[in-house]
């Protein structure tokens, strides 16, 4: 009876249909004392209080952003006029920008990622592996803020004078897009920061994935005379793309919200880029910069909390897609190691 | 039981016992001074990061010859310090503009107090120019370069002004700041009141739709953008000029004469302001681009603390008291110019002074007293 009073605290459902508990959890069949029970309760706790944390914020977010939301509907969405003095507000620029800063960073990001995880896992020998490894944890953990700096003091300059000239002066040739005026900040400045920021991230967690790969796979590959190259690339990699996808899906997360680094570099200007040397704005460096004074006036207030709420529900939509493609890739056994967002 | 075991067996519970016991102290600690804050008179203040470093002098010199009188200060952006001295959540909200009339239709119990005085200067970075050189602009033109129309520096209505300068054909770029500020709106201001085609599109405001350009994240930022950038043209405040020794153009003033902002040309306009008959004694009305004189700066503006009249009575006359206070003793040079403000002269200040006293406290009148 006692058993089935502690049980919910996690999903009996899932348990009904993979039939087995979970690994790593206590069995639900151990006798529960009653300070066993207390200490459920408390932990059940814990899982109300996110539960609630989530949507008060949510709801907050509603509220705030009504004005907004009943006054421009859908169209807020596509229109790219944001005058606060006219009343007129829409999120495409910076919708754009965003997208544009999260796109070159993880097209940066991926690349080298995988890279170094392949090397890391694979190629390193023991000590350097530990080394690195050890340095891009503790990269994953510099703030924000610093990457910032980073970006103006060393990638402005480089890319205004070196870069972005070279970007026009070879494939600007042949494409309008790259054909812009160099000026070291911009959403290039900005994308190349945030990327550097998840590179660190990306490649632990596909690194972890890469080693939890059987070693009898690994051997079955050489044993069917694979080369160490084809092994990685074709078995382990391949073993590790639902790992790779969830690290990605957690790449984009921090990029589409990084704030600090992007406002620093990106140029802030509401004007939809139109070559990859333009400046541009994001949604959370737009928030950064004009929050507290768009507090004046309530629609200017609602607009901005309603890019918040964009925002929100765009990583929301994102994790909850790239949950389903993980449990589909992994055949409905979603790891909870791995890059689950 | 199953606690037990594990703090036993860790060795300390009494370790566990006494951390309890030094947390539950600190709480009391903490709460217990927070009441005896309460105790003194405590004003807040809090608005315009512009004025912040000013505050912060002032409030140091003030609560040392006023032990009776906690003041905090907090730079939190004009727009919070506005709303929430109307709404009563701080005691004084600092404001880089005054009230236009779209405000004082939505905050009708605030007054505006200038407390201090600020300009916008146009600085700039052009490859193979003398840094000394001072370049001229009018409002139009400077209107055109910050709406995109003039986009080279050898263009013929920037050659026009400057006869004597030999100016590249290099790309403008124009920087602003990308953050809500009192320079922008002192700045948008003068093209407001010079350019029609500014008016027209854009306004003024302290977050203006820049149509072109990119922007910055504070005064530091646009000076670092500026001096990195070749090319480019930005503006910031009379602190950010002096502190980096920056060449500022000298702009065109409603006289015809042209003008560079410094602690004394500035000061000059709040002169002209302040003895201006036909001047609100609200002082909810631009200077810029208003006042005759050879020597006057057309791009200036004062600073405010917004005050909410439905304060009680006590916190009421802390608050005059800390004015008057700001207004005489606080205007020193050692507050005012150290930290990038120029003094506002008290002489033609003073009859003003009574009347903005007499809107917070009705029948309480202005009694001058010695400084400090």
């Amino acid at each position: 009876m006692e058993v089935d009073n502690v049980v919910p605290l996690e999903g009996t459902k899932e348990k009904a249909r993979t039939g087995n508990a979970r690994p790593g959890r206590v069995s639900s069949n151990t006798f529960l004392s009653r300070s066993d029970r207390f200490f459920g309760w408390s932990l059940q706790g814990g899982g109300v209080f996110i539960l609630g944390l989530f949507s008060i914020v949510l709801l907050i977010c509603l509220i705030e952003s009504w004005p907004s939301i009943a006054k421009f509907g859908f169209s807020f969405l596509w229109t790219s006029t944001w005058n606060p003095a006219h009343g007129v507000f829409g999120a495409l620029t910076y919708l754009v920008g965003t997208f544009w800063v999260t796109g070159i960073a993880l097209f940066i990001s991926i690349p080298v990622a995988i890279f170094s995880a392949l090397f890391l896992s694979d190629y390193a020998p023991k000590w350097l592996s530990g080394i690195v490894s050890t340095l891009m944890e503790m990269l994953a953990g510099i703030p924000s803020i610093v990457f910032g700096a980073f970006g103006i003091t060393f990638m402005v300059p480089l890319l205004r004078d070196h870069f972005e000239p070279f970007l026009a002066n070879t494939l600007g040739k042949k494409w309008d897009f790259f054909n812009g005026d160099p000026m070291g900040y911009g959403i290039l400045a900005a994308g190349i920061v945030v990327g550097f920021m998840i590179v660190p991230l990306v490649a632990t967690v596909t690194r972890d994935s890469l080693l939890m790969v059987p070693h009898e796979m690994v051997e079955a590959s050489y044993a069917l005379g694979a080369t160490k190259a084809e092994t990685v690339f074709f078995v382990k990699l391949k073993a590790v793309v639902p790992g790779m996808v969830g690290s990605f899906i957690l790449g984009f997360g921090r990029a589409v919200g990084e704030t600090m680094a992007v406002l620093l570099v990106i140029g802030n200007q509401a004007s939809i880029p139109q070559t990859i040397q333009d400046v541009g704005y994001t949604i959370s460096s737009l928030l950064a910069n004009t929050f507290t004074y768009a507090v004046i006036d309530p629609l200017y207030a609602a607009a901005e909390v309603e890019l918040g709420l964009i925002l929100l529900l765009i990583t929301l939509v994102v994790n909850t897609l790239g949950r389903r493609l993980l449990m589909r890739l992994m055949g409905g056994r979603l790891a909870g190691s791995v890059g689950g967002g | 039981m199953f606690t037990n075991r594990i703090l036993t067996r860790r060795g300390n519970p009494a370790g566990f016992g006494r951390l309890l016991l030094m947390l539950v102290v600190a709480l009391f600690a903490v709460l217990g001074m927070s009441r005896a804050g309460w105790s003194a008179s405590n004003i807040t203040i809090s608005g315009s990061s512009m004025l912040f470093p000013l505050e912060q002098v002032w409030a140091v010199a003030y609560m040392k010859s006023h032990p009776d009188v906690h003041i905090s200060v907090a730079s939190t952006g004009s727009g919070f310090g506005i709303a929430n001295a109307a709404n009563g959540n701080i005691t004084i909200g600092a404001s880089d503009a005054y009230l236009t009339k779209a405000f004082r239709k939505r905050y009708t119990n605030l007054v505006s107090v200038p407390i201090a005085f600020d300009d916008a200067q146009v600085i700039y970075n052009i490859p193979g120019l003398k840094k000394s050189t001072v370049l001229r602009f009018d409002g139009p033109t400077l209107a055109r370069v910050f709406l995109g129309d003039i986009r080279f520096w050898n263009d013929k209505h920037i050659r026009a002004l400057n006869p004597h300068v030999r100016l590249p054909h290099q790309k403008i770029k124009v920087i602003h700041r990308a953050d809500a500020s009192g320079t922008t709106f002192v700045f948008t201001d003068y093209l407001n009141q010079t350019s029609q085609e500014w008016f027209d599109k854009i306004g003024r405001d302290l977050s203006p739709a820049w149509p072109v350009g990119s922007g910055y994240n504070g005064s530091d930022a646009v000076v670092a953008a500026v001096m990195s950038t070749p090319g480019a043209i930005g503006y910031v405040g009379l602190g950010w000029v002096q502190e980096y020794h920056l060449t500022t153009a000298a702009l065109k003033n409603l006289d015809g004469y042209f003008v560079v902002g410094s602690v004394d040309s500035i000061n000059k306009a709040g002169f002209k302001a302040l003895k201006d008959p036909e001047f609100p004694d609200d002082f909810n009305r631009s200077i810029v681009w208003k006042l005759h004189g050879k020597d006057v700066y057309p791009d200036s503006n004062f600073e405010f603390w917004m005050v909410n009249t439905n304060l009680d009575g006590d916190t009421m006359k802390h608050v005059r008291d800390l004015m008057i206070w700001a207004l005489s003793t606080g205007q020193d040079p050692k507050y005012t110019v150290s930290t990038g403000f120029a003094p506002l002269p008290f002489a033609p200040l003073k009859p003003r002074l009574d009347k903005i006293v007499h809107r917070l406290l009705p029948g309480n009148t202005y009694n001058e007293r010695s400084p400090g």
